[in-house]
């Protein structure tokens, strides 16, 4: 479908917001939490036959706005380990000036020690970077 | 007798072609000499910005009196419709400011790249430009040495307006369009030089795309806005066998409320 594309690019954000409202008569408070890793592996699913692109490197810009945790990386690696030809995958997390100073270190060290994650850390394909704005 | 130690002229040029960007650099070049003041010059006006704080168009107009070469040198413009302008459009007032560039636009015969920009929310719409200068601008997007053009957030401005500017290798369109006036023939509008393109995926801008052509696409780069599905683009992919590139801006942001997410994940 497109034979010639070597490189693809991800701009994304984690976000949250909060949402109030009253349920049984209570207030009730919602901290909703917005993460693109399944946009991300559903865009790569339906826009490409994957087996057969000749894709040779991702970038996936992410800017996170608040802390993040428990997601799913599981579908995403799955993914990308269907791509034949990829010989480069990074993931570039982006800190919003509000968030925590030593946050930068402990997410780096989460993220480079998650089950899913190391699968294509220890191939050599993925690397992850971490800065602040 | 001794020689001056001096470079040549084209090294220098090219010293400076890398700084292009960096007009305080280049400024303080051209202040060395009269000999790097020549040099600089062509590079320091290969791009200018007329509304914002660099220049106005009035001391643009000015300078071209002064130093009428310098047409030459000026390849690349960008517009800024600032807020205060834009009120006096929405006001059908012109101020000096408008009516300078108005008279400057129609000078520049060898721009190769345009850009015309909204500095206000939710853009400035195209409806109350003055006819002058949309006149001049359709002239300049038309011209067949212009290759690069960026339309930003001016609202309402015809998509069939570019159909005559088929010599294109690069296009921005970012806002909100109108699709009035397009062709009813499917596949008509044919972009043969195209090499790039950015869009954002208002509705009239995707059902524009899904008609249109682009062999020679390199780089695609897509805004994604809420509520657009992520379909057209497999239709884009599919006519544009020569992409390399391809960068995707996920819909769900969070730096803007109008464009929050419509799909959420809850932990």
């Amino acid at each position: 479908m497109v034979p010639h594309l070597q490189h693809l690019y991800f701009g994304v954000e984690f976000f949250s917001w909060d949402d109030y409202g009253i349920s049984g008569g209570q207030p009730l408070f919602t901290h909703i939490f917005s993460t693109p890793i399944p946009w991300i592996s559903q865009s790569l699913q339906t826009l490409f036959k994957l087996p057969t692109i000749l894709l040779q490197s991702i970038i996936i810009d992410i800017t996170v706005r608040v802390i993040f945790r428990e997601i799913l990386w599981e579908p995403l690696v799955d993914t990308l380990q269907q791509i034949d030809s990829l010989k480069k995958v990074e993931l570039r997390f982006k800190l919003d000036r509000d968030m925590p100073l030593d946050y930068k270190s402990r997410a780096v060290g989460a993220l480079q020690s998650e089950i899913h994650l190391v699968r294509l850390i220890e191939t050599g394909l993925l690397s992850i970077t971490m800065s602040s704005s | 007798m001794s020689l001056k130690p001096s470079f040549p002229v084209e090294l220098l040029d090219e010293i400076f072609y890398f700084i292009r960007d960096d007009a305080p650099a280049l400024r303080a070049s051209a202040d060395v000499n009269q000999n790097f003041a020549d040099i600089v010059e062509k590079h320091l006006y290969h791009h200018v910005t007329l509304g914002g704080p660099e220049m106005t168009a009035a001391q643009l107009s000015k300078i071209l009196v002064d130093s009428s070469h310098i047409i030459t040198y000026i390849k690349s413009l960008g517009i800024y419709l600032s807020r205060t302008n834009s009120l006096s459009f929405l006001q059908g007032l012109r101020t000096e400011e408008e009516y300078a560039l108005i008279r400057v636009l129609p000078r520049l015969l060898h721009l190769t790249a345009l850009s015309l920009h909204a500095n206000i929310e939710p853009g400035v719409p195209w409806s109350d430009i003055h006819s002058n200068f949309k006149l001049s601008f359709l002239d300049c997007i038309r011209s067949p040495t212009l290759f690069d053009v960026s339309i930003n957030c001016v609202t309402g401005f015809p998509l069939s307006l570019l159909e005559e500017s088929l010599q294109l290798k690069s296009l921005s369109l970012i806002g909100s369009f109108s699709s009035g006036g397009l062709s009813k023939k499917q596949g008509v509008v044919m972009f043969p030089h195209l090499q790039s393109l950015t869009i954002e995926t208002p509705p009239e801008l995707v059902e524009w795309l899904d008609r249109t052509n682009f062999s020679q696409l390199r780089s695609l780069v897509i805004w994604m806005l809420k509520g657009t599905s992520a379909d057209f683009i497999a239709g884009i992919l599919s006519n544009s066998k020569s992409l390399t590139y391809l960068e995707l801006h996920s819909p769900h942001r969070g730096e803007s409320t109008y464009r929050r997410v419509s799909i959420f994940f809850r932990y």
